[in-house]
């Protein structure tokens, strides 16, 4: 009956080429952790910034979760996807970590990738902005099971700036320094 | 492998694969196999596999692609199935492999073959663009802001809107004004940051109901004591000398009291034993102590001399002014102040030796230290003359007579002479009597009586009060003596400033002298701080100078244990500590328990405890504690239902602690009924009757809204998909698309367009929502009225006049019919419009009276009441005879309610009406006929036994466009042949009648929303347990279902194309339309064996309803039921509210009425006749039976009515004294009982009388009984829905607006229950003026 809570913020996405993001993301937990409030999904606005290649999102997180056991600690996934002039948009981008075992303050830098183009045809269409390549199955965001069939590019970062209080660990024998 | 491939498989190319494992565990099983049962089969092998194969991966390569294309096939079938075709699906399978799931032997791609694209929508309805129009309806006329304004008005309105407040409407003026200022002021307080740092404070958590909040109440108590002038223009040169003396002698006290002298010697005698005892130790390593030592007995014995002297002197000053202070009194023979002094002398004899002794130890000290001080120099000295140095003289040894003698002379500074007597110096404060304050006569001495002075208290520039005035006294002083007490929340002042003023006779206010500025020192702890405050008078008035003495005091407001202090930061307790902080790591502690014994005990032991449960999960076994602990825990559940905002309990909860064991026992029941996201929890403060009816208006409420969704829905699905099969104009969808209908539309095609079926109007359209309110106006066109009842006092008072000759009869008659003054009233909620008076019980009025209403027509459910009332004016004299006061007081005597849903949707009503009245009516009295004339009552039609109106209703705007429920989108439950014949018989019939809107769909739309035809609704249901057994059966049948409550609001589903409910879903939520009504009590009529029909028409109140037609057993005469009120009426009656008759339905068949007559007295009810009856079904096709109604219904029984009826009678008398705001309402309990036992026959009358006219002889026998009251009072019946329901009909009958200042009221309730929470409720209310 441990509890975490997670406090803290999507902050932005780095590094991206596409100018117009905006991010989903997922608190992803096994089946000993229960959620007691706060909103496990969300999707962040539309963020542009022409100068730098950073979008800023600043989307909250508070997040209070009880768990039975370590087993299946949280993980964030988090999926960015560029939206164009048209008002389309395709993933740009799919990233996962672990909520930190510490407690306390913690930066996050996601570093996602994305599906590369099968074919010239394709690249060439995805550069006019035609789309992205994407998953079929966004399981493969956190298993690793199936990964080496994909062929990916390396893609922006997405930082996360979340606190951590744990609660009620030490009762089982965990502790944190 | 291809080795143990068949060879056919070889051939094929088969694109399923069997894996290596696969092939090797079928080949384990087959040998098995073999081994068990086949001991021949050689070429078995190949055989077993293809069967294996066939199994999983369906029969051939062949049937696979079939089965692929006739999957397609059926999952169309299945869509079509789905929208209501119940025509079985023409292919079949054959294969039973293909009923399995497919085994997907390729994995689904990983990626999507093509690029992914999808459109982002942008959501712009949370911005917010300023728009120069104004966005809310601004009720101001002729103003024109200017663009600014209105978005500034804007601006507000979405603040308030944010708030959920109005726009305020001062502000809406002021912004609205045409010199309106740029800006706005706010008076709100918004929140800064303090520059203040508090400290955190620690409470031992406590249980709720004890927690007091925060102590942050502090209690500040000021007590001014005196001031006293020390410059002033009527300062004399003894104020001067008094105030000094006080000043010294206040100095003296407080050196007393602090006893420095007598510490001082202590300290000193302490050194001196502590330096004598390191002397004769003398040991030398201690001379650097024992020399520090002597240095400090040496500088305490020269303070305890300064200190000494100080003391000495500052008594002997005191005596001198004191001397000096006596002198001057004598002298100038007047005393103005009030200072005394008493010396007391006493000789003490043992002072001289103490002396003595003192004197010489210290002498021997000193010179002790002299020599020492010489022997140092000395050395001092020789070391100089060693290195040379010249110096002037050697030290000279200290002389003892030197010595004695400056110590002596110290002595006499400081101590008192062992002669000289002791004097104890004591203030003597006499009263007012004895020491008479006097003053010369040169002084001014009127001036200074007007002199008073009082002082004003501000804390940190907030003013706290001010005192007193008080006089200057002849002294000087102001001896006030006063207190304030303050009372601070949460903050401490920091200065304390005070104003004096002297108080001017001219102005309240006083002239401002001067001002005391101080720091207030808050953070001591100790009582009554004094505070000496001195001022200085300001320049522009005379020379004045003082000071003020006040103490103050400081404590917390509460006596609380633990808290003394706001900024008390308090350690955590231990007991708590221990609870708070986890125990360290108790598995760790387990092992070292465990570790400890481990070698004594064998192995066997360890055995046995190490036995873990035999099957268990890894993950289990690592788990804290099981999740199932995870989910019970109250907290979480807590925590996770305010998260969710389901329950009502727990969405508004703003605590919830943070540790389990401090939830209270609240929590434990919030949490029982929990995260169940009920509506309605059962409460204890629900009555159990009003919850079930509230759930059956909402069950009903939903269960047309789902209804209705669904069939729009339907509609709208099958306007934009058009099945392969439309071909003709004017085909039904409904009908399916199976081979038969393929036929029919050819048939339809050759028919061609001219007999084609109209199609329905139903062609849903997206309606579109009409949001904004609409304005009504209701008119009510009232011509006369007949029968309606006369007051029965004056009748009395008639009978007892003297000349009651023959003469008199016309006399009689015209008073007797003139002695009520009827009008009528329209009303709706609390809008009201009434008729001019008339004269007599056969009023005519021909007025029409309007009634503005506006609202959407999805709000208005409330009746429209057509009242009759009864104006009685009395005369009053008043003292002068001049002045005659009328006082009016109108008596209800009958109503009719129109429901306002049914008028939206029929627009007008017209005729003639019965109205609705009291079963009993005190004070009133039916008109006799015998008494009017002595033809028989029959040949006076208008003299019948109820009161009837003739009306003309009407709505503006007329019909609302409500669009009909397009239910013929919803499944059918009949057949498909049954459907084409009905619509071939609708074709029939629509050339046959002689008005189109007589035609009912016949097959209509069930609960379960499906639609049937309606002869399936009727059937032998069975009836309530206390009816079927009651004498009267069909009395209290129709009893029983006249009171279910009808469901008010408009609402397509309540007329022949909306809802029909079965007798489960009625009864259980009791709530209905009038049609679901009549079809009830038709199929209780069946149970009951009579022979009955339902008869869907139009009757006044209801508009679209059903009523039943049976035939009475004994006389054969057919009779209607109007199911709403209960009541039979004959065929012929004109009265009947029934008004068109449409179609008779009943479990055989259907008969559409074809007469030209329209109305009702005139319609012929021969069935058989086929000129008049058109028969929907006939012998080649039987109507379809049974199937809706539940035949097994078992009915509840009712909750306990004491409460509700208490509850009932509460509430009534309750917003009878509300209503009567300005008048005091008083209750006559001793008509009750009466009232009572007249109420318990009521239920009886009302089902068995079948609404005959039976003069009740209630009405006389309780004006006999109390002769000297003037009674007014009446029944009413209603069924029972809610409480506000009640208060509304006793407010729409207007007893209490009894302006007559001695009348008392009286209320009594019954209540009568049938089954399943059907309750009847007659309320008696009486009005009784005493008769003086």
């Amino acid at each position: 009956m441990a509890e975490v809570h997670i406090i803290g913020q999507i902050l932005k996405a780095v590094d991206f080429d596409e100018p117009h993001l905006y991010c989903t993301w997922t608190l992803q937990s096994g089946s000993a952790w229960r959620l007691i409030q706060g909103e496990l999904h969300g999707q962040t606005h539309v963020s542009a910034n022409r100068l730098e290649s950073c979008s800023d999102f600043a989307a909250p997180l508070d997040i209070h979760l009880s768990c039975a056991a370590i087993q299946g600690w949280p993980t964030l996934l988090v999926e960015v996807h560029a939206v164009n002039v048209l008002q389309q948009s395709w993933p740009v981008g799919y990233g996962f970590a672990h909520i930190p075992a510490t407690p306390g303050a913690h930066r996050l830098e996601i570093n996602t990738w994305k599906v590369a183009p099968n074919g010239w045809w394709q690249s060439l269409r995805e550069r006019f902005g035609g789309g992205g390549a994407s998953l079929s199955k966004t399981d493969l965001l956190f298993s690793g099971v199936e990964r080496y069939k994909l062929q990916t590019r390396s893609s922006g970062k997405i930082i996360a700036d979340l606190n951590l209080i744990f609660r009620k660990f030490e009762e089982y024998g965990v502790e944190f320094n | 492998m291809d080795t143990t491939s068949p060879p056919r498989r070889g051939k094929k190319k088969r694109k399923t694969h069997t894996t290596r494992a696969y092939r090797k565990c079928e080949q384990e099983v087959e040998s098995l196999l073999r081994e068990t049962k086949y001991e021949d089969g050689s070429g078995l092998e190949l055989e077993l596999e293809a069967r294996s194969l066939r199994f999983f991966h369906g029969a051939d390569d062949t049937t696979v692609e079939e089965q692929e294309t006739s999957v397609n096939e059926t999952t169309q079938d299945e869509k079509e199935e789905a929208e209501g075709d119940d025509e079985p699906a023409t292919e079949s399978n054959d294969s039973p492999g293909q009923t399995y799931i497919e085994i997907e032997l390729q994995d689904p791609p990983l990626v999507w073959p093509g690029l992914h694209k999808q459109v982002h929508y942008y959501d712009d309805s949370l911005l917010y663009t300023p728009a120069n129009a104004v966005h809310f309806q601004l009720h101001l006329g002729d103003c024109h802001p200017r663009p600014a304004q209105i978005r500034m008005l804007n601006r507000f309105q979405e603040q308030a809107k944010g708030d959920a407040s109005k726009l305020n409407s001062d502000l809406v003026a002021e912004l609205c004004e045409d010199s309106a200022s740029q800006f706005v002021m706010d008076n709100r307080l918004y929140r800064t940051i303090s520059d203040r740092e508090f400290p955190g404070i620690f409470l031992a958590p406590a249980a709720i109901g004890q927690f007091e909040g925060i102590p942050t109440r502090r209690c500040l108590t000021l007590t001014f004591k005196q001031l006293r002038f020390s410059t002033h223009p009527l300062l004399l040169h003894e104020h001067r000398l008094a105030q000094q003396l006080d000043d010294l002698f206040n100095q003296y006290t407080e050196n007393r009291s602090r006893q420095i002298c007598q510490k001082l010697k202590d300290e000193l005698d302490l050194a001196r034993q502590v330096a004598s005892k390191l002397l004769t130790a003398a040991r030398p390593e201690l001379t650097a102590e024992i020399r520090h030592q002597l240095r400090l007995t040496q500088k305490l014995r020269q303070r305890y001399y300064a200190e000494a002297t100080d003391e000495r002197k500052l008594s002997l000053r005191l005596l001198r002014d004191w001397a000096k202070l006596k002198a001057l009194r004598g002298e100038q023979n007047f005393q103005c102040t009030r200072f005394q002094l008493k010396l007391r002398v006493c000789h003490l004899e043992s002072s001289h030796s103490e002396w003595n002794q003192q004197f010489e130890d210290d002498l021997a000290e000193v010179y002790r230290e002299q020599l020492e001080l010489f022997y140092c120099r000395r050395r001092q000295w020789g070391e100089a003359m060693v290195e040379g140095q010249s110096l002037a003289k050697p030290p000279r040894k200290p002389s003892f007579e030197k010595l004695m003698a400056s110590l002596k002379k110290d002595y006499e500074r400081a101590f008192r002479h062992p002669e000289e007597p002791y004097v104890d110096i004591v203030r003597l404060y006499a009263d007012e009597a004895t020491t008479k304050l006097f003053l010369p006569a040169s002084e001014q001495l009127a001036k200074r009586r007007n002199r008073s002075y009082f002082l004003r208290l501000y804390l940190d520039d907030l003013y706290v009060g001010q005192t007193r005035s008080y006089r200057l006294e002849e002294d000087l002083h102001l001896y006030m003596n006063e207190s304030f007490g303050v009372l601070l929340e949460r903050k401490l002042p920091q200065n304390i400033n005070i104003w004096l003023y002297e108080k001017s006779t001219l102005t309240q206010q006083g002239r401002r002298l001067a001002v005391l500025r101080s720091k207030l020192d808050l953070s001591r702890k100790e009582k009554a701080v004094p505070l000496k405050l001195s001022f200085q008078a300001f320049p522009s008035s005379p020379l004045m100078a003082g000071d003020v003495c006040l103490y103050y005091d400081y404590a917390p407001m509460e006596v609380r244990q633990g808290v003394n202090d706001l900024d008390d930061i308090q350690a955590l307790p231990n007991a708590l500590l221990r609870t708070l902080i986890p125990p360290r790591l108790p598995a760790a502690a387990a092992v070292a328990a465990d570790t400890e014994p481990a070698t004594p005990i064998g192995p066997c032991h360890r055995r046995k405890k190490n036995k873990a449960p035999v099957l268990m999960f890894t993950e289990q076994q690592l788990q804290f504690c099981p999740i199932s602990t995870l989910l019970s825990n109250k907290r979480f559940q807590l925590l996770r239902s305010r998260h969710l905002q389901r329950n009502l309990h727990t969405k508004q909860l703003r605590f919830v602690p943070a540790l389990e064991q401090e939830l209270s026992d609240e929590g434990e029941a919030l949490s029982n009924t929990g995260d169940s996201s009920q509506l309605l929890e059962p409460g204890t403060f629900w009555n159990p009757i009003d919850l079930h009816k509230h759930r059956g208006y909402k069950f009903l409420k939903l269960l047309y809204e789902v209804i209705g969704n669904q069939s729009a829905r339907r509609a709208k699905a099958q306007q934009s998909a058009h099945p392969l099969l439309f071909l003709a104009e004017g085909f039904d969808l409904s009908l399916g698309t199976g081979w038969t209908s393929l036929w029919r539309a050819f048939c339809s095609l050759f028919q061609g367009g001219s007999n084609a079926m109209i199609r329905e109007p139903a062609a849903w359209q997206p309606q579109a929502e009409h949001d904004q309110f609409q304005q009504y106006v209701v008119s009510l066109h009232v011509v006369r009225a007949t029968g309606v009842p006369v007051r029965s006092r004056h009748l009395i008072n008639l009978e007892e006049l003297p000349n009651s000759g023959p003469d008199s009869l016309f006399v009689t008659q015209t008073l007797m019919y003139s002695n009520v003054r009827p009008f009528v009233s329209l009303s709706y909620g609390q809008r009201l419009s009434r008729s001019r008076t008339a004269e007599g019980s056969n009023p005519t009025w021909n007025e029409e009276l309007q009634l503005q209403l506006s609202g959407h027509h999805k709000d208005m459910r409330e009746d429209l009441k057509i009242s009759l009332f009864d104006e009685l004016i009395e005369q009053q004299a008043s003292d002068e005879a001049s002045d005659v006061y009328q006082r009016v007081q109108c008596n209800w005597l009958g109503e009719y309610r129109v429901p306002i849903c049914s008028l939206l949707a029929s627009g007008k009503f017209e005729g003639c009406i019965e109205l609705a009245m009291p079963k009993v009516l005190i004070g009133y009295r039916r008109p006799l006929i015998d008494s009017v004339t002595n033809l028989p009552s029959d040949q006076y039609p208008e003299f019948k036994e109820s009161v009837h109106l003739w009306f003309y209703l009407s709505i503006e705007p007329n019909r609302c466009d409500l669009p009909p429920l397009p239910t013929n989108a919803l499944a059918c439950a009949e057949t498909v042949e049954l459907q084409a014949y009905l619509n071939e018989r609708r074709m029939e019939l629509q050339q046959l009648l002689p008005q189109p809107q007589r035609f009912v769909e016949p097959l209509v739309c069930t609960a379960l929303g499906k639609r049937v035809c309606v002869t399936r609704l009727l059937e032998q249901v069975p009836l309530p347990g206390a009816v079927a057994t009651s004498k009267s059966a069909l009395e209290t049948a129709c009893r029983f279902v006249a009171l279910l409550c009808q469901l008010r609001s408009y609402d397509p589903c309540l007329g022949f194309r909306g809802v029909w409910l079965d007798n489960q879903t009625l009864l259980d939520s009791t709530w209905c339309s009038v049609k679901d009504q009549g079809v009830l009590l038709c199929n209780f009529m069946l149970g009951l064996g009579l022979e009955c029909w339902l008869v869907l028409g139009q009757a006044c109140p209801h508009g679209e309803c059903s009523f039943v037609l049976y035939r009475q057993p004994e006389t054969a005469e057919l009779l209607f039921v109007a199911p709403a009120s209960g009541r039979h009426y004959q065929l012929q009656d004109v009265h009947c509210p029934l008004r068109r008759v449409y179609c008779l339905v009943d479990k055989q068949n259907m008969y559409f009425n074809i007469q030209s007559e329209a109305r009702v007295s005139m319609t012929h009810f021969n069935l058989q006749d086929a000129a008049c009856w058109f028969p929907l079904f006939n012998r080649q096709q039987s109507a379809p039976q049974g199937g809706v109604q539940v035949l097994d219904y078992a009915y509840k029984r009712s909750y306990e009515l004491s409460q509700l009826q208490k509850n009932i009678e509460r509430k009534i008398m309750k917003k009878i004294s509300g209503w009567r705001t300005t008048r005091k309402t008083s209750w006559n309990r001793a008509f009750q009982p009466q009232l009572q036992k007249i109420l318990g026959d009521m239920e009886a009358q009302a089902t068995y009388s079948r609404g005959r006219y039976e003069e009740i002889p209630y009405n006389e026998q309780l004006e006999r009984d109390n002769p000297n009251y003037k009674l007014y009072g009446f029944t009413l019946n209603f069924s029972y829905t809610n409480l506000a329901a009640v208060s509304d009909r006793i407010r729409s009958t207007c007893i209490h607006y009894n302006n007559n200042p001695l009348v008392e009221f009286c209320v009594a309730v019954q209540l009568k229950a049938y089954a399943n929470d059907v309750i009847s409720v007659w309320v008696f209310l009486l009005s009784a003026v005493p008769l003086a």
